[in-house]
């Protein structure tokens, strides 16, 4: 092979490739071009590969998804370093009019990383003009792209360009087609962060209040972010002449999905528009979307709550937010409610002890017995250490336990599980004396419970209640239980006492452990199912860790451990002896022969 | 402004509709428990599809009117032919139907037939031509009428169907899906999408039996919200064809998986030479096209 | 940590393992399978399962619920691939625990281990997608063609996929297939992974022209010569996860929860414990925060 046919090789093959039939090679041809551009150098790259791949624009969307990709990883690095990066942007010009969405989004996100290495003359010779074509294209495809690409570089070009790129995007806001006008009302809000406030004055506000009261509701519902971003740059006083119409009229607007937009961007709009208009518009604002007809409405606006309360006084959450969440509570939607339990707990904090226990401790009670388990599940774990500490141990302990009774013998494992983990907080907060007469014994049945999960997160549980409590109440509590589980007539009981016992050996004393293995290890070694033998073998390894700790616990180890597994090493059972074998290597280790 | 925002409401098993006078409604169950689907059993008589959703249906309203049309899993159960297979059922046997029964009946068979009992003849394929219906709680029933071929308002009008308007509302609901016992799979979906000009529902009965045929049954109904007094354009169209002229559409033939899409199937068979004019390839009566009309009285 | 160990850490993430590491797994799982019996037999305790189809992370809910192994013992008849999104995830997760313990989990064979089954319902185009090559599909099959067609526990309950032949009066006649093939179209291999039970007296004829149709009677009649007391089968699916038949002779367990992501069905497993006391767990699918199902492209809204 010649000099000349070899520096033609990779072209070659990339054409080749791009031509293939098979979609997926193209694929992998496009995902190769920076590899194919390093080997042809800068200068070929530029005068053959970017005219190549130019042409080939008109293939699978998912061909072009990737050269789309591709053309924005720093890709002028091939072509001779930035000063020749305006060149990628003849192909991506034509990947910002495709049909497909996915390509032109991709295509506009390349030009702006492109947009970032050129200088402002470079912007102004090939960036302004390649805007300009898009924005007034003659398929509304490259005018939705073009929307995109005003905010990157406003800042950095001259006066004149700036003031044509503002009536620019004016025309967008009153495109013809509603997806250009979708994409106005997307990309006003990164246009007006870049905008001088005089010009947000003159150029924005008209431009958002077209778009806000455009007749299609998929336009509306983008310019509540819009409004946010112009309410942060005016700052209260003008936020207040220039937009309190237009918000009044975004609240109650027609179409629940614009309601949507505005209930679940709420606090950002308050943090926006400053207290005075919080106090005396947006509370009223709120307590009406709170009662919206919408569920979707109600679920987004539930989700705002502890956000917005923290914005107001005290007076008013009681007065007016609280009556609204007591409605929510018994909302007839399953997802209201989910989204109430999930956020409620955070009034605790806000509204003091007195108001929580009177208002709102009845209502976290409700949803704890809700019908539907996400309900159930999402307020189990929101009942942290503060909201515990608000309402206090006495009341906690009257109103709460009953329902945690119920919960802890719920149809659904999972809300079972949430509220085993919820126990080690309780504890915490009750104290040993109350646990033992309340609690304790919800604990240890739990061992029993038919699904293997709650078996586990009840041995768990019993690890963190005996870091909690001490030693001795493992002794008095745990120990006793594990005992006469392992000699129960039912394997599955007599399994799991042997599973606990690797869990808490660890946080237990040499004595103790001692006690588990005499009682309850050693006799189960000749249980009639290996399952329990082969786990008696793993139990044995960990607790010959435990002993291996002081000299006289090696020999305990010595006398009774290697004794133990070397019996289990004969046993019938291949996992028995598999499990035995690397008991016994390690306590070998660990304690000496 | 919007005066006339359409009003939605969805939850995980219902989505409705109203607009421009109409309510249209999904209802999405999971499929039916063994007490519903004994209830169902007793009415049809014949074992049902493994995926029988019993709940779901495509329901239509004219709220000045009353008038009602539905689209549900029992009267769609109803149409599948119960009892022994006759002329014009196009009933089919699964495609190793013959060698199985040679393998049986040889006189040098291993595994020679048993003494069997006669099992219940039904049409084991749920083929239906089921198209909608107009329910108990309609408050007019209408007459259908052919449509004239002369008259453009009678026909479903591509042009605006294919125009890409806002999605006021968009739903679809299986009915039952039954994958015979891993021989094909038959299924009807009911999909509905209300734009703002119009309302249109396709209900597709779709057949796959491997190795032996593909089947499609669609309805289409069509109103625009323009035509006065109320114009409802029903279309209904069946297709069958071999198996193997379907599966040389395939654009890459060693991936099957178009097979199992049933908007490939129904390309295919419309592009099929024969595949809506007798005798098809079971003389099946579902095959042609026909469009009725009917308008609501005021 | 050994590498099988590693290998079913990774499987149980979801993440599926090197072509090579399956090449070589599959050929473990050959040697082990090739020395069971046709029916197998296994002690109780032990967890029966139905079909899975692909159902990854509802199997992995079924664990949770179960137990996993080797603390418990498992038995899974068939149906372990097609359908779901997962089922080389699945299948080899299934496949590396049984090489790993094979006296604490049983796999026998359903009607979906099979060539050309798998090429039509998703598990060839998953392993071509996944791996790039039809290879890994091909070493699974040859491990399918191993599987054992039917296990019976302590002597007393026998397990299948589809149900009973016309050509089985007694579980002796099983052990003299030669089971190490494709499924066929005929005969009692086919039979046991494909037969139905229906409310019918003795045999019948399936309406779809070729396949049996067992009643009650050929149930009692098969119990009594083989002194079995129960019959676990799958193949069928079951809105509330099992369904029992003729006096509770026989029972359909079904282990894959909202089948096909859309059925809205719970699913169970069968716990016999070591007096071959019956319990059934019927479990749901898993939460839908998991990975459960893949994002796909959105449905055709502007249909024709």
């Amino acid at each position: 092979m010649d000099m000349n046919a070899d520096e033609l090789y990779p072209i070659a093959i990339l054409m080749d490739e791009l031509k293939s039939e098979d979609v997926e090679r193209r694929l992998n041809a496009i995902h190769r071009i920076s590899t194919i551009a390093l080997a042809l150098g800068p200068e070929r790259a530029r005068d053959e590969l970017i005219p190549f791949l130019q042409d080939s624009v008109d293939d699978e969307d998912e061909v072009l998804l990737a050269l789309a990709a591709e053309l924005g990883q720093s890709f002028e690095d091939y072509l001779g370093g930035p000063d020749f990066a305006y060149l990628l942007l003849g192909p991506l010009e034509t990947l910002a009019a495709v049909e497909e969405t996915l390509v032109r989004d991709k295509a506009t996100e390349s030009a702006t990383k492109i947009a970032g290495v050129l200088n402002q003359q470079q912007l102004e010779e090939y960036f302004v003009p390649l805007l300009k074509r898009l924005s007034q294209g003659e398929w509304f495809t490259s005018r939705t792209s073009s929307a995109s690409l005003y905010s990157p570089i406003y800042e950095r070009v001259s006066d004149q360009i700036k003031e044509e790129m503002r009536r620019g995007f004016t025309a967008l806001a009153n495109d013809d087609t509603p997806m250009v006008r979708r994409a106005a009302g997307k990309w006003l809000g990164p246009f007006v962060e870049k905008i001088a406030k005089e010009h947000i004055l003159t150029d924005a506000l008209p431009i958002y209040r077209k778009l806000a009261n455009d007749d299609q509701d998929s336009v509306r519902l983008l310019t509540i972010q819009d409004l946010i971003v112009i309410a942060k740059k005016l700052g209260p006083k003008d936020t207040k002449e220039q937009l309190l119409g237009q918000l009044r009229s975004s609240v109650s607007d027609k179409s629940w999905r614009v309601r949507y937009m505005v209930a679940n961007h709420f606090v950002e709009l308050a943090e926006a528009v400053g207290s005075e208009i919080v106090n005396e518009e947006l509370v009223v604002a709120f307590v009406q979307l709170l009662k919206d007809n919408e569920a979707e409405v109600r679920t987004a606006g539930a989700g705002q709550i502890p956000g917005f309360a923290k914005l107001v006084d005290r007076e008013i959450i009681v007065s007016k937010i609280l009556p609204c969440v007591r409605d929510l509570a018994s909302d007839s939607s399953q997802h209201v409610r989910a989204a109430l339990a999930l956020h409620v707990t955070g009034l605790a904090a806000l509204v003091g002890k007195e108001s929580t226990v009177d208002d709102l401790l009845p209502i976290f009670l409700q949803l704890l017995k809700d019908e539907f388990p996400d309900v159930r599940l999402n307020i189990i774990g929101k009942l942290d250490v503060d909201t515990c500490q608000v309402i206090g141990v006495e009341l906690l302990s009257s109103s709460l336990l009953p329902a945690i009774y119920e919960l802890a013998e719920d149809k659904q494992w999972r809300v079972r599980q949430a509220i085993i983990e919820y126990i080690p907080l309780l504890a915490t907060q009750l104290g040993k004396p109350f646990f033992d007469d309340q609690l304790s014994a919800l604990c240890l049945a739990w061992l029993g419970d038919n699904v293997y999960s709650i078996r586990e997160s009840a041995i768990q549980n019993l690890k963190k209640l005996t870091a909690v409590f001490g030693e001795d109440w493992a002794r008095t509590q745990v120990l006793p239980k594990l005992v006469s589980m392992g000699q129960h007539p039912n394997y599955l009981f007599r399994i799991t006492a042997v599973l606990a016992i690797p869990v808490i050996a660890p946080i237990l004393s040499q004595e103790s452990n001692q006690e588990l293995m005499a009682k309850v290890l050693f006799p189960l070694m000749t249980d009639p199912i290996p399952n329990i033998r082969f786990n008696v073998a793993k139990s044995l390894e960990v607790m010959a860790q435990q002993v291996a700790q002081t000299p006289e616990g090696c020999e305990l180890g010595r006398a009774s451990i290697i004794p133990a597994v070397e019996r289990l090493k004969n046993d019938s059972d291949m996992d028995v002896r598999y499990f035995a074998n690397r008991a016994l290597q390690k306590t070998v280790q660990l304690v000496g022969a | 402004m919007d005066s006339d925002a359409p009003k939605i409401t969805k939850t995980d098993v219902e989505h409705t509709i109203e607009h421009a006078g109409w309510r249209v409604q999904t209802f999405t169950y999971p499929i039916s428990n063994a007490a519903q689907l004994d209830d169902i059993q007793a009415v049809v008589g014949f074992p049902l599809p493994e995926m029988t959703f019993g709940a779901n249906a495509l329901t239509l309203t004219h709220l000045a009117s009353g008038w009602t049309y539905t689209f549900d899993t029992l009267e769609a159960l109803k149409g599948v032919k119960n009892g022994e297979l006759g002329d014009g059922d196009g009933g089919v046997r699964v495609g190793y139907a013959d060698a199985w029964l040679k393998s049986r009946t040889d006189p040098n068979s291993n595994t020679p037939m048993p003494k069997t009992v006669e099992t219940k003849p039904y049409d084991w394929t749920y083929t239906t031509i089921y198209s909608g219906h107009e329910p108990d709680s309609s408050t007019l029933t209408l007459d259908w009428r052919p449509a004239d071929a002369n008259n453009p308002a009678h026909t479903i009008p591509m042009s605006e169907l294919t125009r890409r308007d806002p999605i006021l509302y968009y739903a679809h609901t299986t009915l039952y899906d039954d994958e015979l016992h891993d021989n094909g799979e038959s299924s009807v979906l009911a999909r509905v999408r209300v734009m703002p000009t119009f309302i249109f529902v396709l209900v597709r009965f779709c057949l796959r039996v491997d190795n032996v045929l593909f089947r499609v049954h669609d309805t289409r109904l069509y109103h625009s919200f323009a035509s006065s007094p109320p114009l409802i354009i029903k279309e209904t169209s069946g297709w069958e064809a071999p198996y193997n002229s379907v599966k040389r559409k395939l654009p890459d033939k060693r991936d099957l998986t178009p097979l199992t899409d049933t908007a490939f199937i129904a390309t295919s068979l419309a592009e099929i030479e024969g595949s809506q004019q007798q005798p098809g390839v079971t003389k099946w009566r579902g095959l042609g096209t026909q469009t009725q009309v009917a308008t609501i009285p005021s | 940590m050994s590498e099988l160990d590693r290998q079913i850490a990774q499987l149980k993430a979801c993440q599926p393992i090197s072509e090579a590491e399956v090449k070589s797994l599959c050929l473990k799982a050959r040697e082990i399978l090739v020395e069971e019996a046709n029916v197998q037999y296994i002690d109780s305790p032990v967890t029966i399962c139905g079909d899975i189809h692909g159902q990854f992370f509802d199997l992995l809910e079924l664990f949770k619920v179960g137990g996993w192994c080797p603390e418990t013992n498992y038995l899974f008849m068939g149906d372990f691939v097609d359908r779901g999104f997962y089922s080389v995830e699945t299948f080899l997760l299934l496949l590396a625990l049984k090489v790993r313990y094979p006296d604490r989990i049983t796999l026998i064979r359903g009607n979906h281990e099979s060539r050309q089954i798998t090429q039509v319902y998703g598990f060839y185009d998953e392993c071509t997608r996944k791996y790039g090559s039809a290879n890994v599909w091909r070493y699974c099959c040859e491990v399918f063609d191993y599987l054992a067609l039917a296990a019976i526990v302590d002597g007393s309950v026998f397990c299948v996929h589809g149900g009973l032949s016309p050509n089985v009066n007694l579980i002796d006649h099983i052990r003299t297939i030669d089971r190490k093939q494709e499924v066929p179209h005929d005969g009692p291999m086919c039979d046991l992974l494909w037969s139905d039970p229906e409310d019918i007296n003795g045999w019948g004829l399936s309406p779809r022209g070729a396949g049996f149709l067992f009643g009650g009677d050929a149930v009692r009649q098969f119990a009594r010569a083989n002194d079995v007391d129960l019959i676990a089968r799958a193949h069928q699916l079951a809105m509330e996860g099992f369904k029992h038949l003729f006096d509770r002779m026989i029972v359909t367990v079904w282990s894959a929860p909202n089948y096909c992501y859309r059925c809205g069905n719970v699913a169970s497993i069968l716990e016999l414990d070591d007096t071959l006391r019956q319990e059934y767990k019927v479990f749901g699918h898993a939460p839908s925060d998991v990975r459960s199902v893949p994002i796909k492209r959105p449905p055709a809204e502007y249909f024709l």
